[in-house]
């Protein structure tokens, strides 16, 4: 293929015009706003809470408190104020916003608010002069208070000990003050109101007592001063607010704080709430009344909540601003906005890493949930959840309980106790956990109903790995979902989901081998190539076998009848049943049977065969030795019934066959269980085959991924060539030490007769007939796969690509 | 179908989302960097300056041409912050110079007049942001253009805190304090503009310092402020009338130098109506109703629609017993845009002027309200109070009027010739006694002093007082018929011809005081003097006072002139067939000229002509038959 031909599919695929059009309509936006992009920077966000309790009595109780309010420096994002009952009022005056509630009925205030602020700094020229004139609005600033004493004699005298050299320049006179409050006044942790002349005496005060006593001698310097009120936005949980002091500098209020060292400064996490000499709060007397700050830093980007009306059309094209149009909480914009990037994410591992995981969209759904409450604190609570919901499921399975009712008894049980836990971190934490939180509640559900069936088939190896994967992809979408400049990206250039579309189709074309198929195929990767899974799915089992071919194939009985019509030899079918009406009749002629397999209609992997080998009385006596009683085969049958070892998860059938006797030479080289061939072909040509030994390890059932013993047939001779146990190459079987190696396959060219029977009765293009040899009967086709697994080139030790391609084959 | 790119192998791809996944984390590590740019602002001493800085100074010329460019843009026109942010020049400026940018287009603005445009871009600034960029003074200024008094107030305080030494800061400040009442802090803003200003503005923040300190009665303070700004503004028409005006109000000032100044002012402002209304006020003030009159009308030829003008001339007429001119006044009043204040005050001279008859308790009432807000609302409200007989509130009223108010002599005379005019004659005089200690040079006053010295006989005491109040106006025509009236009736015929003849001399042709000179021409027993008077006065005028040939035939039958005396009664009889008294005097000269039938024949007229109650029917009908 030449470039040119390549460009022209390249222009035929549809990925192609998305990164076209993303490209065209991101440089027009980028040109039509070219500060675009600076909305990416992120900013921190305080999540501001504050909660006030009381014990009202039936009482008439008044609240009051100063809330925050916008300023130059300071910007609040969005409030929520939980007043209850109680009647809640705001008015703004000159010395802030009072929020004030009052009512007879409550007993609990919340307030909440997401806040931005900036660093103030002043740089004041040392030629300042202190104000000769001053308009009258400031006059108030200037004098005598209770609590600052501008005209005591002792601050006289205080400032004659202190004074600079030139009393009327401005910074000198406001470093003395600042130095003598901030140095030599000691910081004490007093709760109480302390003024200036207290602060001066005992030389130690807290914010107050220096402020009121640095407002002091600026006033008696003819300096208006005034203070400030409000609170230090650390993390974490407090009572403790803050004052600091503002001095009026050419007509701007400059601040101050002789507490924590800041002189013409104001750091960005100082919330400012009121100016004036006021108390934070007021309230009705004798209420028990109580109040805890609780302050979170969150980075965030500008571009999810500054939205500038005046801006232009494109830059008003802002997908956070449309997601909020609709009414979505704004705290899920960020996260509904990441869900394309995260699902690409989540693909990409899945389809070029070769991540497992448990559900596959399932990690990203767990991992938005994590926004609200942490990473790691939300792994280790949804962990938590899930081995809950593993041991009630256990716990429910010793009650003979359905699937359904025991999956919603599972769900009811953890989001009672999910509800529990967030009332119980509510009181005690700052966490703040979203609506998102709860989604996942219900697919953990069917998350721990999967693993709970692991735990059952002991597949240890596949949980830890699933598990694994299903954790890097959590953290992996985590990562994408708390990403500030990704957010901020999406948000102000929607177009990108083009792009993200592009990618994601573009995956869903690719067809390499996984890169966790190259660790998996390491030991053959020199020797042919690799069918991978991308590949098998793409271009074999997508473009060979049809829709209903397939749900032909995964009907057992339907398929067993089409094979039986076709002449093909298939397991008798002593009896089914495809409701819980036929349920009492199957189980009679169940209890008639002596040995028998019972098996889902469209189950996979072996999962929900059970093989009842013996009967004890009544009760039924499995291939592994374990005792069942008839109740519990019904509960079995029931379990199938509802579609718990249907591949789909759909409501399903059981049926009953015979238990077959393995051909005896196949019984030499194993007999704990029945053996089974895999014959892959490709177009009714079989390209590949192997025979599956079961082991003690795989619990009698010959399925590779729980340790049976896969061994590499020859197509032409029907010997065995090659033997692998989980990926090892072994020349015998681990239980009974048969040698593997060259094993002559009885009946072969009958096996593949019959094979290539199937593929034609149930013409699937690419196919894969599992075949057991049945010591009177023969060769038998136990079922025919439309999706045959690719580790058959493990056990063959060389890639299928070659043979799928390889049109001069025998039997062809 | 298996044909794969290594480039697009899995190692690959996975490398390459490795890369793009480390690239973006370092972008989210840079962008989470803390460096999220606070606010930084320098305070220094240049603001300090006289000058205020402007945002101008900030800028590159090459933006200061896109920014006018969007101020001239007629599509953007209103210009609001929205338009204008959505601008492109402004969304692609950066974050940190929007506010300059703003800034100087809101201060373009300003300087445009279109107020409300520059205010709506400025208000989009926070008040740091507008020091900072030097648009703080526009920023007041254009709340001031757009009538919000009270914002423009804290704007200029804001602005002069930060520009401690800008002068337009101050004026303007205190202009508006002054104007809003606010007065001890305009005298603190003026006086703080006075001491930070060079020479050449000095003046003009001395002239409002002054103005201010009139207006809380520190007449002196201001005074001298206004002495001060004339030193550097020898030149100021309305300095020169508010130095006047103040030391007017003072009252300790002789009026020539009040006068002289009010002269200098209207030389430097010749058409000022102000210096006018202010000089006629004084006037008033004093009583001088008279000389008032014609300032107040040349006040209003120069500014007709000015309703404060209009009052004072109103009140003035009033004061001087116009009341038909002063109701001319009144009317025109109406076409004039009022106040709520004025509204009232309009409506209180109207009922105390007779416009609208009678007063109101409930115009009174309103008008009386509020009389402590102003000077001239307690006047009006003193003459409603007259008008419906309230003389003991009035009084109440006349007392709270300050002493250099300009209203208290004209309300004390009110009340006085209120008192007059109710008999009280003595108390009046106490009043005019108490005026006249404090200002003898008004006639008015002497006149009401001498008629309730008449009334209560003190001839000789009344005598000096009209005698007094025509020294202050000799013009009057009403101080001289009433002295000679007076003079008459002491029959001191001598002394009143000479009072008349005085004025005669000064105004030939008045027919009052010739028709009053006859009248005591002939009571002292000189007719050939009275003809000869009365004959003037028929010469004057084709058209004869009817009064005037009645006296003419009198004096003419008196001296034996039978014929002259029958053809001007004859005459008169034309016009005024049923003047009895003329046809007797008619009768008594056909007697003596012979001509009994005739005379007959008129007793027999005159006969019919004087009706009893029978004969009344028949009288009309002779008369219509008489008639021409």
């Amino acid at each position: 293929m030449n470039w040119q031909s390549r460009l022209v599919a390249f222009l035929r695929h549809p990925s192609a015009w998305l990164i076209a059009i993303c490209a065209v309509l991101s440089v027009w936006h980028l040109q039509s706003a070219p500060t675009l992009l600076n909305q990416l920077r992120a900013v921190t966000m305080y999540d501001y809470s504050l909660s006030m309790s009381f014990v009202g009595d039936d009482r008439d109780v008044d609240v009051t408190t100063f809330l925050p309010a916008d300023d130059e420096r300071q910007d609040i994002i969005r409030e929520n104020i939980l007043s209850g009952q109680l009647q809640f009022d705001d008015q703004t005056d000159r010395s802030g916003r009072r929020g004030m509630w009052s009512g007879d009925q409550g007993r609990e205030i919340r307030y909440h608010a997401l806040i931005t602020s900036k660093e103030l700094v002043y740089e004041l020229d040392q030629s300042l002069q202190v104000p000769q004139f001053l308009p009258e609005q400031y006059s108030q600033y200037l004098i005598e208070e209770e609590g600052i004493q501008v005209d005591h004699p002792e601050i006289r005298e205080l400032w004659s000990s202190i004074q600079p050299d030139d009393s009327r320049e401005l910074v000198p006179v406001l470093n003395a003050i600042y130095n003598y409050t901030y140095q030599d006044i000691e910081g004490a942790p007093f709760k109480g109101f302390t003024d200036a002349l207290t602060a001066l005496r005992l030389g130690r005060a807290s914010c107050n007592g220096k402020g009121r006593l640095f407002v002091a001698l600026a006033r008696s310097n003819g300096i208006p001063a005034r203070l400030v009120g409000g609170v230090i936005m650390n993390e974490g949980s407090k009572r403790t607010s803050h004052q600091w002091i503002e001095v009026l500098i050419e007509g701007r209020w400059v601040p101050f704080d002789p507490t924590n060292g800041y002189f013409a400064r104001l750091p960005e996490n100082y919330l400012r709430l009121y100016t004036g000499d006021h108390a934070l709060f007021r309230h009705t007397k004798n209420i028990n009344f109580d109040y805890r700050f609780t302050i979170s830093p969150i980075s965030q980007s500008p571009a999810l909540f500054e939205f500038e009306e005046n801006e232009p059309v494109l830059n008003r094209f802002n997908a956070a601003r449309l997601m909020q149009l609709t009414g979505l909480p704004e705290e899920m914009i960020g996260v509904f906005l990441m869900f394309p990037l995260a699902a690409l994410v989540t693909i990409f591992l899945r389809s070029v890493v070769g991540i497992q995981t448990f559900g596959i969209f399932m990690p990203m759904l767990i991992a938005a949930a994590c926004m609200s409450t942490g990473l790691w604190l939300g792994l280790a609570t949804f962990s938590g959840i899930v081995a809950f919901a593993v041991l009630m499921l256990a716990y429910f399975n010793s009650f003979n309980i359905l699937k359904i009712p025991r999956l919603a008894a599972v769900i009811t049980i953890c989001t009672v106790l999910f509800i529990g836990v967030l009332l119980w971190l509510g009181g005690r934490s700052s966490l703040q956990f979203g609506i998102l939180a709860l989604f996942p509640v219900v697919i953990i559900s069917f998350l721990a109903e999967r693993i709970h069936n692991m735990l059952d088939e002991s597949d240890w190896k596949g949980m830890v790995t699933t598990g694994a994967g299903t954790v890097i992809t959590i953290i992996a979408c985590f990562i994408v979902f708390s990403s500030v400049m990704l957010q901020g990206l999406f948000a102000l250039m929607p177009e990108l989901l083009l792009l993200v579309l592009a990618v994601q189709l573009s995956i869903g074309q690719w067809s390499g081998m996984r890169l966790q198929e190259y660790v998996r195929f390491r030991s053959i990767l020199g020797n042919g190539p690799v069918l991978g899974m991308n590949s098998r799915n793409r271009n074999y089992v997508n473009q060979l076998n049809s829709t209903e071919l397939l749900d032909l194939a995964a009907d057992k009985l339907r398929s067993k009848d089409v094979l039986k019509e076709a002449g093909v030899p298939v397991a008798k079918t002593y009896a089914d049943c495809k409701s819980f009406r036929e349920l009492p009749e199957f189980m009679q002629t169940l209890s008639d049977l002596g040995a028998f397999a019972l098996k889902p209609n469209r189950g996979s992997q072996g999962n929900g065969i059970m093989i009842v080998r013996s009967r004890d009385g009544k009760n039924f006596i499995t291939a592994g030795g374990k005792v069942r009683t008839a109740e519990e085969l019904s509960r079995h049958v029931g379990e199938i019934l509802n579609g718990s070892f249907s591949q789909s998860g759909d409501e399903d059938y059981a049926y009953v066959e015979p238990l077959l006797s393995q051909h005896a030479e196949l019984s030499r080289l194993s007999d704990l269980g029945l053996s089974d061939i895999r014959v892959i072909l490709h177009k009714q040509r079989p390209v590949s085959a192997m025979l599956r030994l079961p082991t003690e390890k795989s619990g009698g059932k010959a399925n590779l991924h729980q340790g049976a013993v896969g061994l590499a047939i020859d197509i032409e001779t029907g010997k065995v060539t090659n033997a692998a146990l989980r990926g090892t190459n072994t020349d015998t079987h681990p239980d009974t030490g048969a040698e593997l190696i060259g094993f002559k396959i009885p009946k072969w060219r009958e096996i593949i007769e019959i094979a290539k029977a199937s593929a034609e009765a149930i013409p699937l293009g690419y196919i894969g007939v599992d075949i057991c040899i049945d010591h009177d009967r023969g060769p038998l086709v136990l079922e025919v796969n439309g999706r045959p697994g690719i580790e058959i080139q493990n056990v063959q030790q060389k890639g299928l690509v070659e043979s799928l391609t390889d049109k001069g084959l025998a039997h062809a | 179908m298996h044909e794969q790119s290594p480039f697009f192998s899995a190692p690959v791809l996975a490398g390459l989302a490795l890369a793009v996944a480390g690239v973006t984390l370092v972008a989210e590590m840079v962008i989470r960097s803390d460096d999220q740019g606070g606010i930084v602002r320098t305070i220094s001493s240049d603001d300090q300056r006289e000058i205020e800085r402007t945002v101008a100074s900030d800028l590159d010329e090459d933006y200061q041409a896109d920014l006018l460019a969007i101020v001239q843009d007629p599509d953007l026109a209103p210009l609001t912050s929205d338009k204008l942010r959505s601008t492109l020049f402004f969304r692609n400026a950066s974050q940190e110079e929007r506010p300059k940018f703003e800034a100087y287009i809101g201060e373009s603005l300003a300087k445009r007049k279109r107020h409300e445009e520059a205010l709506s871009v400025l208000t989009a600034l926070s008040p740091e942001q507008r020091i900072e960029h030097g648009s703080s003074f526009a920023y007041a200024q254009s709340y001031r253009g757009a009538g919000n008094t009270e914002a423009a107030i804290n704007a200029y305080a804001i602005h002069v805190a930060a520009n401690p030494n800008h002068n337009p800061g101050y004026v303007n400040y205190g202009i508006l304090l002054a104007e809003t009442g606010q007065h001890e802090e305009a005298v603190r803003v003026f006086e703080r503009s006075v001491d930070i200003t060079s020479s050449s503005r000095k003046g003009k923040s001395l002239s409002l310092l002054g103005q201010s300190q009139m207006a809380l009665l520190a007449y002196e303070d201001a005074i001298d402020s206004f002495d001060k700004s004339i030193q550097f503004r020898p030149d100021s028409g309305p300095t020169w009338r508010r130095f006047a005006t103040a030391k007017a109000r003072a009252g300790t000032y002789p009026t020539e130098e009040i006068e002289a100044d009010y002269q200098r002012a209207l030389a430097l402002a010749p058409d000022s109506a102000t210096t006018m209304k202010e000089w006629a006020e004084y006037n008033f003030s004093f009583g001088r109703f008279e000389t008032a009159l014609p300032m107040f009308r040349d006040a209003s030829v120069e500014a007709s629609k000015d309703f404060d003008i209009l009052f004072s001339r109103a009140v003035n007429l009033l004061a001087s017993e116009r009341p038909r001119a002063a109701r001319q006044i009144i009317r025109q009043m109406e076409n004039v845009g009022m106040s709520a204040d004025q509204t009232v005050l309009l409506k209180a001279l109207q009922e105390a002027s007779g416009v609208i008859r009678p007063p109101t308790v409930e115009t009174r009432d309103e008008t009386c309200a509020n009389r402590d807000t102003s000077e001239r609302r307690a006047y009006a409200c003193l003459l409603l109070q007259l008008a419906t007989d309230e003389m003991a509130t009035a009084i109440q009223v006349s007392e709270t009027l300050p002493e250099t108010s300009i209203y208290t002599q004209p309300a004390a005379f009110a009340l006085a010739r209120y008192e007059y005019r109710q008999g009280s004659a003595a108390t009046a005089s106490e009043r005019l006694d108490i005026l006249l200690t404090k200002n003898p040079q008004s006639p008015l006053f002497w006149l009401y002093k001498a008629r309730a010295l008449a009334i209560e006989g003190a001839n000789d005491e009344a005598l000096a007082a009209f005698q007094s109040a025509l020294a202050l106006n000799p013009e009057s025509r009403k101080i001289t018929l009433e002295l000679s009236d007076h003079l008459s009736a002491m029959e001191s015929f001598e002394q009143a011809e000479q009072v008349l003849a005085a004025y005669s001399e000064l105004k030939p042709n008045d027919a009052s005081i010739l028709t009053a000179l006859a009248r005591i021409h002939e009571a002292s027993g000189n007719p050939e003097k009275a003809e000869e008077t009365l004959l003037q006065l028929t010469r004057m005028s084709e058209e004869n006072d009817a009064e005037i040939i009645q006296q003419l035939v009198a004096v003419q039958v008196s001296l034996e002139k039978h014929a002259n005396a029958l053809e001007n009664a004859d005459n008169l009889l034309e016009q005024d067939p049923a003047n009895i008294p003329v046809r007797e005097l008619r009768v008594e000269a056909l007697l003596e000229l012979g001509e009994e039938e005739e005379a007959q024949a008129e007793i027999d007229r005159i006969r019919r002509l004087t009706p009893t109650d029978e004969a009344d029917e028949s009288a009309d009908t002779d008369l219509a038959s008489i008639a021409p």
